[in-house]
């Protein structure tokens, strides 16, 4: 049936939401166009039959059919494309500008291409907020406090603080310690802040 | 060594440094730690905060911490143990303990450096300490070489010599003899001193960084104390007292009623509340059968006590469906009098103290509690008996769990500890009444004495200090007001000794001690007794927690260990 190779590749990206990117399919969306591209020849066929013969409006709903799947198949690959997209830009505030490399295999060329573009433009953004530039990757949230009370959820052994001292990172243990420096074991999980 | 200001000796000093804050598992603690836990956010003391439940846990953690930090404070630990000894802690390292146990221990007393005290100037206390010269003396060298020199002296110089030595020594053993009772006097007894958590109101009230919160936690520590039967009635009186007025100061804003604060900022009020227990988050009918004056005055267990119950709900005027209904939907007009109805049949039953002087604290409309509650609540969720959880890991996350549940007087770990308050109070209830029907309690002269079988089948519920403790406290009233006339008069000046099975594989019970009833000094004479016991039969004991009244050991060693107590006390 028309339509059924573009919502494979629907399904095939919602199976994939919660994880990191899927690989791009090639394949899929060359199909797809194929489709698309019979569709829309027949269709050619058929209209300038219709309009020679004005007689003969029997392939009417063909063509109607067939315009209805092309317009469905355009719908499905925009919607595969642009939902990519999203999803590469939200890792880019998850990992940073550099990507790692499976993930990175994942993706097609111009999808690579911009990431690069978004990675400049985000740059430029965060370069002209304020002397020096904001770094807004760096938070979750905004912070509130220049110091967090935290919750240790594993043993981790000890931590060092950026002024020399250390601190012992028990199961269940509470500490109260500045947040850019638990910032990325509340990310990693290790650490639970208590509000 | 006693600090005599707290805000310069001790909050100064540390305010640039960081904290590591050991905390004992009970209530009183850990509102002390909460109200420590917001002084510090104020000023930007990084801490970390460790729970400690026995000696062993404090050795523990301050071996694996010590590099770390170099500032520890103790709180509701630590004052009756010898810290320098215990811990062997290295020069840089220095102790602010913040207890409530007593007999604080000499050596803590007297150190100058490593170790400072912070309690409230009690010049009571202070009095009953040892003086310094009773306990240390410089050991003057001649006394010791004076054997070794004498054989190239003359005869008669020798001779005096040794009378003079004889002096010394005689007059020395005569010291340490001297030294040695004064020291088992002033040890005797264990009681407990003021709250940590008033303490630490206290400071935060010196600095002017006291609010409702605080006050909250700290009428939550007193509270604990007179509950858990630790304080009597006149230390606690002077605590409510003392919280009273910063509670007015604090909440006048009420009285004014064009400025009247908005209903969504914490209230606290006072009140004279009755002493039932949980009986705005149950029925009337279940508090009643599970509050401690109830419970002995009526002998629920027995069923003529239950008719009389039923009698005494009647004489109220209050109909048996409103009592057994859960207290939110009692009828309005009953819950507004239900305070005077009680009082007047009170007298009549024969229960006295029904009333005490409480506070209750209000958030909004929906979230009011009393100080009991949240005391009961708390102490449920750090004595919970999770089934999941490895036996280690459980007094920690029982901490964080009780922390959370004492954050806010809205928190829903609050509402679970109320019911688990519930099935703790239940099994308290079922266990009291099987006891005295069945006569386990038995009367082994100079105290009572009784002991939980291990196919109980709440047993887990009292492996635990508190909670074990509370039951001995209902037991003792209960069993004294079964008795009759004559022998209620000797009962009511006997100890209790409780006996409960604390892990079943190993074989380990807990033993635990309570003052007779007729002491409201709340002196607990049975920690050096133990002591002395295990010592005589070399029983397999660890006097691990830090209230000396409770003891964990082997059970095969539990007969002559009680045989040996029986002698040491008559």
């Amino acid at each position: 049936m028309f339509g059924e190779k573009a919502l494979e590749l629907i399904r095939e990206f919602n199976r994939n939401k919660d994880g990191n990117l899927g690989p791009y399919n090639e394949d899929g969306v060359r199909q797809v166009l194929e489709e698309m591209q019979v569709l829309y020849e027949a269709n050619q066929n058929d209209v300038a039959q219709l309009v020679q013969d004005t007689s003969d409006q029997t392939s009417l709903t063909a063509v109607q059919i067939r315009h209805d799947s092309l317009q469905r198949n355009k719908r499905c690959i925009l919607a595969y494309l642009y939902n990519r997209l999203a999803k590469i830009r939200s890792l880019r505030w998850e990992f940073g500008s550099v990507l790692p490399p499976d993930i990175k295999n994942n993706m097609s060329e111009k999808e690579v291409q911009w990431f690069t573009r978004y990675n400049r433009s985000l740059a430029n953004y965060m370069r002209s907020l304020g002397p020096g530039g904001l770094d807004l990757t760096q938070d979750l949230q905004p912070p509130q406090n220049v110091y967090i009370e935290v919750r240790c959820v594993e043993d981790r052994g000890e931590l060092e603080l950026n002024d020399g001292s250390k601190v012992l990172l028990k199961k269940n243990s509470l500490h109260y310690l500045p947040r850019s420096q638990c910032e990325h074991l509340i990310r990693q999980g290790v650490l639970k802040h208590i509000t | 060594m006693l600090l005599t200001d707290p805000v310069k000796d001790f909050f100064h000093k540390i305010v640039h440094q960081r904290v590591l804050v050991m905390v004992a598992l009970d209530v009183d603690a850990l509102c002390a730690c909460k109200i420590l836990q917001s002084l510090f956010r104020c000023d930007n003391i990084q801490y970390t905060l460790v729970p400690v439940s026995k000696k062993s846990d404090l050795v523990r953690e301050y071996e694996e911490h010590k590099e770390q930090n170099k500032h520890i404070i103790l709180l509701n630990c630590g004052a009756n143990i010898d810290l320098l000894n215990t811990l062997d802690p290295s020069e840089d390292v220095t102790f602010y303990v913040i207890d409530s146990h007593r007999p604080i221990d000499l050596v803590n007393f007297y150190c100058e450096r490593q170790v400072y005290l912070i309690l409230k100037h009690n010049q009571q206390e202070i009095d009953a300490i040892p003086d310094y010269d009773v306990i240390y003396r410089e050991y003057d060298s001649d006394e010791e070489e004076s054997e070794g020199d004498d054989d190239t002296e003359q005869v008669s110089k020798r001779r005096r010599f040794d009378e003079a030595s004889l002096m010394r020594k005689k007059e020395r053993r005569e010291w340490e003899e001297r030294r040695k009772e004064i020291i088992f006097d002033y040890e005797e007894f264990s009681y407990y001193g003021t709250c940590a958590s008033l303490i630490v109101y206290d400071l935060a009230w010196r600095m002017s960084k006291d609010n409702n919160e605080l006050l909250w936690w700290a009428i939550a520590g007193v509270t604990d104390q007179f509950q858990n039967k630790r304080i009597g009635r006149d230390r606690y009186v002077t605590g409510v007292l003392e919280l009273q007025g910063h509670m007015s100061r604090l909440n006048h804003a009420n009285e004014d009623e064009d400025n009247s604060k908005s209903i969504d900022c914490m209230r606290i009020n006072f009140e004279h509340d009755l002493d039932l227990a949980l009986y705005r988050h149950w029925s009337l009918f279940e508090s009643l059968c599970h509050s401690i004056s109830t419970v002995s005055a009526f002998k629920v267990w027995t069923n003529i006590g239950m008719k009389k119950l039923h009698q005494f709900l009647a004489e109220m005027g209050i109909p048996l469906t409103q009592c057994k209904q859960n207290y939110e939907f009692m009828d309005t007009k009953m819950r507004d009098n239900l305070q005077t109805l009680v009082e007047e049949s009170a007298l009549k039953f024969g229960l006295k103290n029904l009333k005490f002087q409480s506070f209750s604290a209000q958030y909004g409309f929906n979230h009011k509690i009393c100080a009991s509650d949240a005391v009961y609540s708390v102490n449920a969720l750090l004595e919970n008996i999770k089934l999941t959880d490895t036996n280690g890991m459980t007094d920690k996350s029982n901490f964080v769990d009780a922390l959370e549940g004492l954050s806010r007087i809205s928190a829903p770990k609050m509402k679970e500890g109320l019911e688990l308050a519930k099935l703790q109070l239940q099994a308290i209830r079922n266990n009291v009444g099987t006891f005295i029907d069945v006569g386990q309690v038995l009367s082994y002269g100079p105290f009572l004495y009784t002991s939980i079988k291990e196919g109980s089948p709440d047993y887990k519920y009292f492996s635990h200090p508190t909670h074990l403790n509370l039951f001995s406290h209902y037991l003792l009233q209960s069993y004294v007001r079964s008795l009759g006339k004559s022998k209620r008069e000797k009962a009511i000046h006997l100890p209790l000794v409780i006996c409960a099975p604390c892990d079943i594989e190993e074989g380990i019970s807990i033993i635990a001690g309570i003052p007779p009833l007729a002491d409201d000094s709340r002196k607990n004479l049975f920690g050096n007794a133990f002591i002395h016991a295990a010592e005589r039969t070399k029983s397999r004991t660890s006097h691990d927690y830090f209230d000396s009244s409770i003891i964990t050991m082997k059970n095969e060693d539990r007969s002559k260990f009680i045989d040996a107590l029986i002698t040491i006390m008559t």
